[in-house]
């Protein structure tokens, strides 16, 4: 009989404290939206609550942020561009990243840094690191999974502008990475080939406009601590809206037992949109609509923010008969859209018969404010 | 003998702010109403003792003794009713959740509707002030987007003779509040999954079984128009020396009844946990597991969770 071998003496205590307790941090508010003359500079605040019966040691910071087109918001470290590739790498993987900075990128710097998911592992990309330079420093050898390595060369196809090739050398199985290059300010960035990898950047971030103050202090139980910042919107070169966050984070919640640590922060992202008054565009479009299930009928809707400002659209579904009876109308509920971004509305309809067999046509309209409507619709069939 | 009666109505306004003058006869009767009324800020700060559970309220914004009298100055004995009504609201307003009350309504009221006046108080005489107090209150919901917003209240004094309408006296008033987005979260204190050891092994599988706390409650609520997400990430693992494994692959999560999910990859993209598409509350409840295996070893293991509320 084969004997299984049992771990014994092995102590792994896992303790899972997870951050936001009945008594936490609280924010006073979770979201500015400003509308601010081109040129100006106005200031805000907001209330950090500690609720907690231990001091909390709080650290505030910019970072710039997406929302994905299932409405999922994603922050990333300010004048981030981001790569992900949730795939796997085999030992000897080697790909090449390369991307376009547009000017103007004078005395910007950048640093790299990758993630992989598993094993975890993080380090940093080697190379030139001054976008006004060119050429690749020696690569360093790595004591992760993979190396990294930047090269700056002029773009041979946009006049001005420099190409930036991150080559990455997998020297480990890896499953999942992450590759961001952080700008010391914000800068155009063109994903040219992305080698499969998720490119995120976010062309209208308004980070580099605010200050905030103070960046880190000490909260003792019960007390409030007012945050300011202030935005300086810059003269020229801005229309519509623009967008960022400051978020604030607690101090690590220690438990400790048995040798293991298992450390908790809270984090609340506090948005800021500033929208320059006087030159707001709407404009949208529905660039598909989909028949997801028939029973129940469920609907996606593909709606494109094609304006400067962000949408916040509502709008209905009409389910009409080959006789052209109206057969249901579904709600679309208020959903949010960037400017610049997408944006996909799955509806469901709630009523309790099915359709009956037939051919039928799924017709969305969609106001998002603008003069007229916007629509798509999408023939379907019941059997 | 033919007696010609010449009516003379007029309407004064006193140049003291807040005060109307009106009159018939020579007789006249002064309305002086409080200036206008902020409530304050609806925000986080309203919403007291949350917990994980969904408990909790809300607390009202409140301006009490607020000042409203009518003065007599005549010589006719008039009877007076002092009224008041909502004559505007500002889009958005919930008139079902403010209240008042002063005068002969002792208690917290609300108004039956827009243009529908309520008594405050009666009086009758030649000459004399009457003031009364006056409180106002709102309730705050989830339901109240951020904006500015505002209710004209119009107060009136109607002066009759013998039951005969003779004149009236009005002065209206703003009561106005502001709203910012906010979010207030209560979740589950830290959870102890237990400890690892040769207790755990099924002998005829040589498999380890899992270390799990179900059903962990977490309570969100809050006003913002596009809704609300919490996420988790992992920000740094520690391992012994010599572990190959990976800690996130044998850590797992879901929410409420769905599919446990791995924590592997959370290092480099968070999760949502949960989110809401509008406001409002929602209570879910967090189940985490640990899978051991025998490549486990003795000694110092660290997990670092982040976890993130925003808007959507």
């Amino acid at each position: 009989m084969q004997r299984t071998t049992i771990v014994t003496g092995l102590i792994i205590g896992v303790i899972i404290a997870v951050s936001l307790s009945a008594a936490a941090l609280q924010i006073s508010q979770i979201e500015f939206d400003l509308h601010l003359a081109a040129g100006s500079t106005t200031s805000y605040s907001f209330l950090v609550i500690n609720d907690e019966p231990r001091a909390q040691e709080i650290t505030v910071y910019l970072n710039d942020w997406v929302r994905s087109a299932q409405g999922k918001t994603d922050f990333f470290p300010l004048n981030d561009a981001l790569w992900l590739f949730p795939r796997q790498f085999a030992p000897g993987d080697v790909f090449t990243i390369t991307y376009r900075v547009l000017p103007p990128f004078t005395g910007v710097t950048v640093t790299g840094s990758y993630a992989t998911g598993s094993p975890t592992a993080s380090g940093k990309i080697a190379g030139s690191s001054t976008l006004s330079g060119t050429g690749s420093a020696a690569s360093v050898a790595a004591a992760g999974p993979v190396e990294i390595t930047r090269a700056i060369t002029p773009s041979p196809t946009v006049p001005g502008a420099q190409r930036v090739q991150l080559t990455v050398h997998v020297l480990k199985a890896v499953a999942g990475m992450r590759i961001d290059e952080v700008f010391s300010r914000h800068v155009a960035v063109e994903s040219v080939d992305a080698a499969g990898g998720q490119f995120t950047t976010v062309a209208r971030s308004d980070g580099d406009w605010i200050t905030v103050t103070p960046q880190k202090f000490t909260i003792d139980p019960g007390k409030r601590q007012q945050v300011s910042f202030t935005v300086h919107v810059p003269q020229t070169g801005v229309t519509g809206t623009y967008w960022g966050a400051i978020l604030i984070q607690g101090s690590p919640r220690e438990i400790q037992r048995q040798g293991t640590t298992v450390l908790a922060v809270e984090r609340f992202g506090v948005k800021v949109y500033v929208t320059i008054t006087g030159t707001e565009i709407k404009s949208g479009r529905v660039t598909d609509v989909r028949v997801a299930a028939l029973n129940p009928l469920t609907v996606t809707v593909t709606f494109e923010n094609t304006g400067n400002v962000q949408l916040r659209p509502t709008g209905s579904i009409a389910v009409i008969s080959q006789r052209g009876e109206t057969m249901r109308k579904i709600s679309i509920e208020q959903f949010p859209v960037l400017p610049g971004a997408t944006a996909v509305v799955t509806v469901k309809d709630t009523s309790a018969k099915p359709l009956p067999p037939g051919i039928y046509l799924a017709r969305a309209a969609i106001d998002y404010g603008g003069a007229t409507e916007v629509g798509g619709q999408r023939a379907f069939r019941v059997k | 003998m033919v007696i010609v009666v010449i009516v003379v109505a007029a309407s004064v306004v006193i140049a003291a702010a807040g005060t109307t003058c009106s009159g018939r006869f020579g007789d006249y009767t002064c309305l002086t109403v409080h200036p206008n009324v902020d409530l304050g800020t609806i925000n986080s700060s309203v919403y007291h003792d949350p917990t994980p559970a969904g408990g909790g309220q809300f607390v009202p914004l409140e301006s009490d003794n607020n000042l409203v009298s009518v003065t007599r100055n005549g010589w006719l004995t008039l009877d007076w009713t002092l009224t008041v009504e909502i004559v505007a609201a500002a889009p958005g307003v919930d008139l079902t959740r403010f209240y008042w009350r002063g005068g002969d309504q002792t208690d917290y009221t609300v108004f039956p509707g827009a243009q529908t006046p309520m008594a405050v108080i009666n009086g009758s005489g030649v000459t004399g002030t009457n003031a009364e107090n006056i409180d106002y209150r709102y309730r705050p919901s989830a339901a109240d987007l951020p904006g500015t917003y505002s209710i004209t209240l119009r107060y009136q004094v109607a002066a009759s003779i013998f039951g005969y309408p003779l004149y009236t006296v009005t002065q209206d008033v703003t009561i106005m509040w502001t709203v910012q987005a906010w979010i207030v979260v209560a979740a589950h204190g830290a959870i102890d999954l237990g400890t690892v050891t040769g207790a755990l092994s099924d002998v005829r599988t040589g498999k380890l079984a899992p270390l799990e706390s179900d059903g962990n409650p977490v309570f969100v609520i809050g006003n913002p128009p596009d809704g609300w997400q919490l996420q988790l990430a992992v920000t740094s693992i520690t391992t012994p020396p010599g572990v190959s494994g990976d800690l996130l692959t044998n850590f797992y999560w879901r929410v409420d009844n769905g599919a446990f999910h791995s924590a592997a990859g959370l290092n480099t993209a968070p999760v949502t946990l949960v989110s809401r598409t509008g406001p409002g509350g929602e209570t879910h409840r967090i189940s985490y597991r640990y899978q051991p295996d025998t490549a486990d070893r003795a000694g110092t293991y660290g997990i670092t969770l982040r976890y993130t509320v925003t808007t959507r």
